[in-house]
C-alpha cells in the first residue's frame, strides 16, 4: 500500500520502520526534552492504540460496529488482574489466561450476536458487554464491585530469563508493551494482507456476493470477532502491569464507544490510523483533564463533540483525510495490481 | 399473597414507565432507522428541567410534568434539525455513532450544570402516603401507573387515529411517497422525532420522586429500554408494551428473590428470547441474517 509515486524510491516498509525506530527511541527523547510523565502516557497510548487495532478488524476490515468491545478489553485486564492477586500467578501466565477468558467470551458473544447485522448487532453487544459490567460490580468480593481492585502483587514475569527486568520500572514497561503492539501490528498487516483478509474485506464491500461466491461468510465474521476480541483481551491485560489496579471503567460502555472514536478518529481499515487515533484521544483526554477544575473532569464534551463532528464531516478520519485527493490514483492502481483498494473505498460499515 | 400482590405493583410501575421510554425509542427507529442512544439522556434531562421548573414554580409538581415533555420534545427537535439530518441517507449505524457522541455532550452537560451527586424531586402533596386496596400500595406509584396507561393510550390513539399519526406511519411505510403527495417528509420526521423525544422528558419526571436525580440514570433505564426493544423488536409499538411489562416484572420479582441478581435475570430473558427468535418476539422480519 505504501507504493505511491512519491515513495517509489523508498520500500514500503520504509516508513514504518522510521515510525518503529522513534518509538524505540521515544523514552530516551522524553528524558531529554519532555517531564517523565509523559512516558506512562506513552505507554498508555500503546495499549489503547492495540486495542483499537484489533477493533479495526471488525469495524475497518470486516464492516461490522460492535458496540460492546470494552467487554474483552476489561475481561483480559480482570482476569489477569484477579487471577495474579488470587492465585498468586506471575504476569506472563496470566496475561495468557486473560486472553484466553477474552477469546472465549467473544466466541460466545459473537455467537449469538453475528446473527443479526447492522444496528441489531451492535445492540446486542452493547447488551452482553453490560452483563460483563453487572458482573463484575454484583460479585463484590471477588472483584471489588464499583470500587476496584488495587494488585499489591510482585510483578514476575513467570520468566526465569527475564527475572532481571523489572517490571515497575516504567521505560522497561513501556518496551514491553511497544514490543507487544509491534508484534500484533506486524501480524495483523500479515493476517490482512492474507486470503483471510481479503475475504473479509470483500465481505464488508459486499456481504451477499461474498457468500455467493461460496464462502461461509458467517465463519469468516465469527473468526474476524474472535480475533478482535483477542487483541481486546491482549491489550485489556496490558493495564494490569500499566496501573496495577482494575476497575469497572475498564469493561464499562464509555470505553466501548471510545474505541470507536478512536478508530473513527484514526481512520478504519488501516491499522496505523486506529493505533494514531488512539494516541490522539488519551493524549486530548490528558490535555483536557489538565485543564482548571470543573472544566477538567468534562473532558468527555469535548471528546464527544469532536466525534460528533467527525461522523457528520469525516467518517473517514484522519487516513481518508489523507487519502482523499489521491484516491483515484490508488483505485487505478489497485484495479492494474488486481487488489482492493484501501479504506476510502468502503462508505458504509454495513455489518 | 399481598407480598406478590405489592411486587407485581411495583413491577407494573416499572414497566409501564419504561414502556414510555421505549415506545419513544421505537417511533424514532421506525420512522427514521435512528437508534437513538440519546434518548435515555434526554429522559434524564427531562427529570433535571422538571427539577428546575418545580423550584421556579414554588413546588408545582403539574408544571414540571408539562414543561419537561414540552421542553424535552424541543430539544429533541432541535437535535433533529441541527445534527441527524445532516445524516440523511446514510447507513443507520451512522446515526447511532452520531447519537453516542451527542450522548457524552449532553451527560457532560448534565453534570455540568447540576453535578455528581444524587438530587430529590418530592411527589406532589396530593398524591403522598398509602392507599388500602386490599393491600397497602404508595398512591404516588398507582399514579405513575395511571399517566403512563393514559399517555400510552393517547399516543397509540394519536398514531392510529388522526392525520398527523397516518402521515407518520406513512412516512414509516413509504417516505418518499409521502414526499410526493406533497407532505414535507422532513417535518414529520422532526415532530416524530420531537414526540419520542417528549415522551423520554415526561418519564423522566415521573420517575424522579421514586429514584431520584443522577447523571447516570438515563443510560441506566436506556439500556433496560434497549433490552425491551431487543425481547419485543424494534420498531414494533405492541412489542414495546409486551416486553417492557415482562422486563417490569422479572425485575421487580428479581428484587424480592435475588436482589443484586434481578438485572442479571433480564438479561437471562433477553438471551432466552434471542435463541428462540432473535429479530424478537414481534418483528416484523427485520435484522435477520441474509
Amino acid at each position: 500500500m505504501g507504493g505511491t509515486d512519491r515513495r517509489r524510491a523508498l520500500p514500503g516498509w520504509a516508513p514504518y520502520v522510521l515510525l518503529g525506530l522513534l518509538l524505540v527511541a521515544l523514552p530516551a527523547l522524553i528524558d531529554a526534552f519532555l517531564p517523565s510523565f509523559y512516558l506512562p502516557l506513552a505507554t498508555e497510548m500503546l495499549i489503547f492504540g492495540l486495542f483499537a487495532l484489533g477493533y479495526d478488524i471488525i469495524m475497518g476490515y470486516t464492516g461490522m460496529v460492535s458496540f460492546g468491545h470494552a467487554a474483552f478489553f476489561g475481561l483480559g485486564a480482570y482476569v489477569t488482574g484477579l487471577t495474579m492477586s488470587r492465585l498468586g500467578l506471575p504476569l506472563l501466565p496470566a496475561m495468557l489466561l486473560g486472553v484466553l477468558g477474552a477469546t472465549a467470551a467473544a466466541a460466545i458473544i459473537g455467537f449469538f450476536s453475528l446473527r443479526l447485522r447492522s444496528v441489531y448487532f451492535a445492540l446486542l453487544t452493547f447488551a452482553f458487554s453490560q452483563i460483563f459490567y453487572q458482573l463484575v460490580i454484583t460479585f463484590t468480593d471477588l472483584t471489588g464491585g464499583y470500587d476496584g481492585r488495587a494488585l499489591s502483587v510482585p510483578m514476575l514475569w513467570g520468566l526465569p530469563d527475564l527475572a532481571a527486568l523489572n517490571l515497575r520500572d516504567r521505560p522497561t514497561l513501556y518496551y514491553f508493551v511497544l514490543v507487544v503492539v509491534m508484534l500484533t501490528f506486524w501480524l495483523m498487516r500479515r493476517v490482512m494482507a492474507s486470503p483471510f483478509g481479503q475475504v473479509l474485506v470483500a465481505i464488508r464491500e459486499n456481504e451477499l456476493r461474498a457468500a455467493t461466491l461460496g464462502y461461509p461468510v458467517a465463519r469468516y465474521k465469527q473468526a474476524a470477532f474472535v480475533l478482535s476480541g483477542l487483541i481486546g483481551g491482549l491489550a485489556g491485560s496490558l493495564m494490569v502491569p500499566y496501573q496495577r489496579f482494575i476497575s469497572p471503567d475498564l469493561l464499562y460502555w464509555e470505553l466501548s464507544g471510545l474505541v470507536i472514536v478512536m478508530v473513527l478518529l484514526g481512520g478504519m481499515g488501516t491499522l496505523w490510523g486506529p493505533l494514531l487515533g488512539a494516541a490522539l484521544v488519551v493524549f486530548l483526554r490528558d490535555a483536557f483533564s489538565g485543564l482548571p477544575q470543573p472544566f477538567g473532569k468534562h473532558y468527555l464534551l469535548p471528546l464527544g463533540l469532536i466525534f460528533a463532528l467527525l461522523v457528520i464531516f469525516a467518517p473517514h478520519g484522519i487516513a481518508g483525510l489523507l487519502h482523499r485527493r489521491r484516491v483515484p490514483r490508488l483505485a487505478r492502481e489497485a484495479a492494474e495490481a488486481g487488489e482492493l483498494a484501501p479504506s476510502p473505498a468502503a462508505d458504509s460499515p454495513r455489518g | 399473597m399481598e407480598a406478590i400482590a405489592v411486587q407485581a405493583l411495583q413491577g407494573l410501575t416499572f414497566g409501564t414507565t419504561l414502556f414510555l421510554v421505549a415506545a419513544g425509542l421505537s417511533i424514532i427507529w421506525g420512522l427514521m432507522d435512528i437508534l437513538n442512544f440519546t434518548h435515555g439522556t434526554l429522559y434524564a434531562l427531562g427529570a433535571y428541567i422538571g427539577l428546575v421548573v418545580f423550584g421556579l414554580t414554588g413546588g408545582n409538581f403539574w408544571a414540571a410534568l408539562v414543561a419537561a415533555a414540552v421542553i424535552i420534545a424541543g430539544v429533541g427537535a432541535a437535535l433533529e434539525i441541527v445534527a441527524l439530518r445532516r445524516l440523511f441517507g446514510r447507513d443507520p449505524l451512522y446515526y447511532f455513532l452520531l447519537t453516542f457522541g451527542l450522548t457524552f455532550v449532553l451527560t457532560e452537560i448534565i453534570r455540568f450544570i447540576w453535578g455528581d451527586d444524587f438530587l430529590g424531586l418530592p411527589a406532589p402533596a396530593a398524591l403522598e402516603g398509602s392507599v388500602n386496596l386490599g393491600i397497602t400500595f404508595p398512591v404516588y406509584r398507582l399514579f405513575v401507573i395511571a399517566v403512563s396507561v393514559l399517555v400510552a393510550v393517547s399516543v397509540w390513539v394519536v398514531l392510529t387515529r388522526t392525520s398527523f399519526g397516518l402521515l407518520l406511519r406513512a412516512g414509516t411505510q413509504n417516505p418518499e411517497m409521502v414526499s410526493v403527495l406533497g407532505t414535507n417528509i422532513q417535518t414529520i420526521y422532526t415532530l416524530g422525532f420531537a414526540l419520542g423525544s417528549g415522551l423520554a422528558g415526561l418519564a423522566g419526571v415521573l420517575v424522579a420522586p421514586l429514584t431520584g436525580l443522577s447523571p447516570q440514570m438515563g443510560v441506566d433505564l436506556l439500556l433496560q429500554a434497549f433490552i425491551v426493544v431487543i425481547i419485543g423488536g424494534l420498531g414494533s409499538f405492541r412489542g414495546a408494551a409486551v416486553a417492557s411489562l415482562l422486563v417490569g416484572e422479572i425485575y421487580a420479582f428479581g428484587i424480592r428473590i435475588a436482589p443484586s441478581f434481578s438485572m442479571l435475570l433480564i438479561y437471562a430473558a433477553m438471551i432466552l428470547v434471542l435463541l428462540i427468535k432473535p429479530s424478537g418476539l414481534f418483528a416484523e422480519g427485520a435484522g435477520r441474517e441474509v
